[in-house]
């Protein structure tokens, strides 16, 4: 159980804090409504962009690493195609040096010309090094457009393509600053050896007078129900032949999400799960194979993806995988696996449980969903799920006009 | 209005209080240690062997013992362990380091005692069926041409080969045709003569009230041990060439680097002062290579280095991926880094921000149970106590910019590094 106890400023920031005396240390997570999804098509990848500037100093603050290093602090931050969250863990009698710097990154940016020139070739360096430059990189910056049409998940976080990131002008970047970084725009969550009484005054102290900006009403197009199967091949310089099956799901906070989750544990989560078994370990269709939610707050994508045996054509692999799914459809999956994977969830949930930093993430995510209490919920949500909930979803989603196939081939079978 | 310029007035006290581990023999003479925390409803376990690849004169013979230690038994074969073990919700590794091979589980409280009847099954019993070795050995000689797709992977591996040349105890590096050496005969023959019979260490958290524990020795402590072989690890051979070693990749985007060499062990004293020039150099967001590679010349995502230790030595590392036409400029910045800390002092602002960072991190390194009884691990595989880490603090806390410049003429020789490259030289 992670108890909490949360507040408001005037000025529409959010607090929330859980108390915990065991610790030496305190996590503070700061989210901002503003994602991928938030974005113009020509000009994506700009919210990853706009974190990296976050670090760039602020208007009364020159650097943002020094001062914390200076303290025994330790922060990164990471872009979504739904949130950017900004965190920090440090000794607790630090915390309100962290508070004092990220509420000036709040209140103002440096917004400098130079900032801005170095971020872009980082984040160009980032995108060669996590996608472009990596064996079957490539893969989920096609993925997405195969299967969204209109919501923009249809493009990957990192952006469509680097020149967009290259484009990227100060003019942008204030405006873009303007709009998503205000403190109504905000979720600040801490989480460590602090009581109320102390955090609030600090808070309100550091953050009360920064004004309230707009919020994002998250206006952006939503998908259009997808009727028919959508197809892809792409070549590329790779030693196997890989395949990526996606199916429209649910969002977040729907009540199947878990059923989803767990659906794909029982697919490929350890040795024993069901493509591994099959597929893998029976049958040496493929040498790798996975399944898995995407995870995003708008309705994401279910994907299972493999390596194929070099001894198998695609083709076979994905009949393989069709079978597969047509065997969860016609028998049920049985009580011992569904109990294996809740256990499996149990433990994980209870291990991520066990730092600060991941409680505080935690509670403010679940507040933007809108109940931080989901966080302690979650467990119970996973224990409800029924055999007639995963075949349910089996039949309803694991089909062919839902789905979007992309064949990731190696270049000389062309 | 409040002053946003001002800093606020921070304590940072330098004395922490952090668990440590406590100690129990086991019935059969093998010590327990562990860090209780009763507010967990789970319990992490770790047995810890005598056994490396310093062992064999093929490192991939160990290391695939331990990637199908739970593939099967004379009992019970690979799904049905998998079944047990991943019924209960816990979670099992094995896998075999230079030096020691470790045996891992993950579970919840409640279910401790089926999964030790599981894993005592797998320790006592483990029978490497050959149905299991010829698909894993299919499936690693695809995993490797994925990872020799990849420039850090060569990076690394060519990196390894260098430090730890063929006929050395430590040679790692992996060729293609090393899976061809994988037998049954010899998987067996090592799992007998190092891991089953052998003693062990045993390393844990969680929720150990009285019944786990004694649940634990129940069937940990009724394992039959016996003497063990002595290790020996006597093959050293190092690195004598130090120019570039190019993997060419023309197409690439980015080139991988990896320059280091071997430097003292954990257990010389000099090491604290090591540990903290690395962190200058390149330990953390805030370092010298970060500050100068990434933020202000924009080459890279990511540039750093690290010391990484067995008994007898640590290896230094500079590891980065670079845009390739920035593969000289960024071995030319590494090299005036290094120079530049062997000549100039580091001002006191620098190192008190380095000394205060580092003070902040142990706190975090040592806060809980599970990351308490690693803490201990770490230093007690070495043959050390806690008082260690009481001078490795000290030493840290005392040191100056004299004895930090001196640390770096006197362990970071750029020439007789080892220089590897795996893209284009641009």
């Amino acid at each position: 159980m992670i108890e909490f106890k949360e507040f408001e400023l005037s000025n529409g920031l959010r607090v929330l804090l859980h108390t915990d005396k065991s610790t030496p240390i305190v996590a503070i997570n700061t989210l901002y409504n503003v994602g991928a999804r938030d974005e113009l098509e020509d000009k994506t990848g700009f919210a990853h962009l706009f974190e990296h500037l976050m670090f760039g100093g602020s208007e009364n603050i020159e650097s943002f690493d020094q001062p914390l290093q200076m303290v025994g602090g330790e922060n990164n931050a990471f872009t979504s195609n739904d949130i950017t969250n900004y965190y920090i863990t440090l000794p607790k009698d630090s915390i309100e040096t962290a508070l004092w710097l990220e509420s000036d990154r709040m209140l103002n940016l440096a917004f400098s010309e130079e900032s801005l020139r170095v971020q872009k070739n980082i984040v160009i360096e980032e995108f060669n090094q996590r996608y472009l430059n990596q064996p079957y990189g490539k893969a989920n910056l096609e993925l997405r457009p195969l299967a969204f049409k209109t919501h923009p998940y249809k493009w990957a976080t990192i952006g469509k393509d680097v020149s967009h990131i290259e484009n990227a002008n100060m003019r942008d970047v204030k405006d873009f600053f303007n709009r998503f970084y205000n403190p109504n725009n905000a979720i600040l969550s801490v989480a460590g050896n602090i009581e109320l009484e102390e955090l609030k005054p600090l808070v309100k102290k550091w953050f009360g007078d920064i004004p309230k900006g707009s919020k994002n009403i998250n206006s952006y197009k939503k998908e259009v129900e997808q009727l028919a199967q959508n197809r892809a091949i792409t070549y590329d310089n790779v030693p196997q032949d890989s395949i990526y099956m996606a199916f429209h799901m649910v969002g977040r906070s729907h009540s199947d999400y878990h059923v989803f989750d767990l659906l794909s544990d029982i697919l490929s989560r350890g040795s024993s799960s069901r493509l591994y078994q099959n597929l893998v370990k029976e049958k040496t269709i493929f040498t790798e194979i996975s399944a898995y939610v995407t995870g995003e707050h708008d309705p994401g994508l279910f994907i299972i993806s493999g390596k194929v045996n070099p001894r198998y054509t695609i083709d076979e692999a994905e009949n393989a995988i069709w079978e597969q799914i047509n065997l969860l459809k016609s028998e049920t999956v049985n009580t011992v696996e569904l109990e294996k994977v809740k256990n499996k969830i149990t433990v994980s949930l209870e291990f991520a449980n066990n730092s600060v930093l991941n409680k505080a993430m935690g509670l403010a995510t679940a507040k933007l969903l809108g109940d931080p209490n989901l966080v302690n919920i979650e467990l119970t949500q996973y224990q409800n799920v029924l055999l007639e909930d995963i075949h349910r979803i089996t039949n309803g989603y694991l089909t062919e006009e839902n789905s979007s196939v992309l064949h990731y081939l190696r270049e000389n079978d062309k | 209005m409040i002053n946003r310029k001002l800093a606020p007035k921070f304590t940072l006290d330098y004395q922490f209080e952090y668990a440590k581990a406590n100690s129990i023999e086991l019935k059969n003479k093998q010590k327990l240690y562990y860090v209780p925390s009763l507010s967990q409803k789970m319990i992490k376990l770790e047995l810890v062997y005598n056994a490396g690849y310093v062992n064999h004169k093929n490192s991939i013979i160990p290391t695939t013992v331990g990637q199908l230690l739970f593939d099967g038994t004379i009992n019970r074969n690979s799904n049905e362990i998998a079944e047990t073990i991943e019924g209960e919700g816990a979670f099992y590794d094995a896998s075999c380091g230079a030096e020691t091979f470790s045996i891992t589980v993950y579970v919840l409280k409640n279910k401790l005692e089926r999964l030790l009847h599981a894993l005592k099954d797998v320790i006592q019993n483990a029978n490497f069926p050959q149905e299991e070795i010829d698909k894993y050995i299919k499936i690693q000689k695809q995993k490797f041409l994925v990872n020799n797709e990849k420039v850090s992977f060569l990076t690394r591996n060519e990196f390894s080969e260098a430090i730890y040349p063929k006929g050395s105890s430590y040679h790692s590096a992996l060729n293609e045709d090393d899976f061809d050496l994988i037998n049954r005969e010899e998987l067996i023959s090592f799992y007998k003569s190092f891991i089953k019979g052998n003693t062990f260490r045993v390393y844990s958290a969680g929720a150990l009230d009285k019944k786990s524990l004694s649940t634990i020795d129940n069937y940990i402590g009724t394992l039959v041990v016996n003497e063990n072989p002595a290790q020996s690890i006597s093959i050293v051979k190092s690195a004598d060439d130090f120019n570039i070693r190019l993997i060419n990749k023309e197409e690439s985007l980015q080139s991988g680097i990896r320059i280091g060499k071997l430097l003292i062990p954990k257990t010389h004293e000099d090491f604290p002062k090591l540990f903290l020039l690395n962190t200058i150099f390149g330990g953390y967001f805030g370092s010298r290579l970060m500050t100068n590679i990434r933020e202000d010349k924009g080459y890279t995502y990511g540039i750093g280095s690290g010391l990484s230790s067995n008994k007898k030595e640590s290896t230094f590392f500079i590891t980065t991926e670079v845009g390739s036409d920035y593969t000289q400029a960024t071995i030319k910045e590494i090299e005036k880094e290094i120079r530049v800390l062997q000549k100039q002092l580091v001002s006191e602002k620098e190192l008190d921000l380095v000394k205060n960072y580092l003070f902040g991190s142990f706190m975090r390194n040592f806060d809980g149970a599970f990351e308490a009884i690693d803490r201990f691990k770490a230093i007690n595989e070495l043959g050390m106590d806690y008082n260690y880490y009481e001078f490795l603090f000290s030493e840290i806390k005392t040191a100056n910019s004299e004895s930090i410049r001196e640390t770096a003429k006197k362990y970071f020789n750029f020439d007789n590094m080892v220089k590897v490259v795996a893209g284009k030289l641009n």
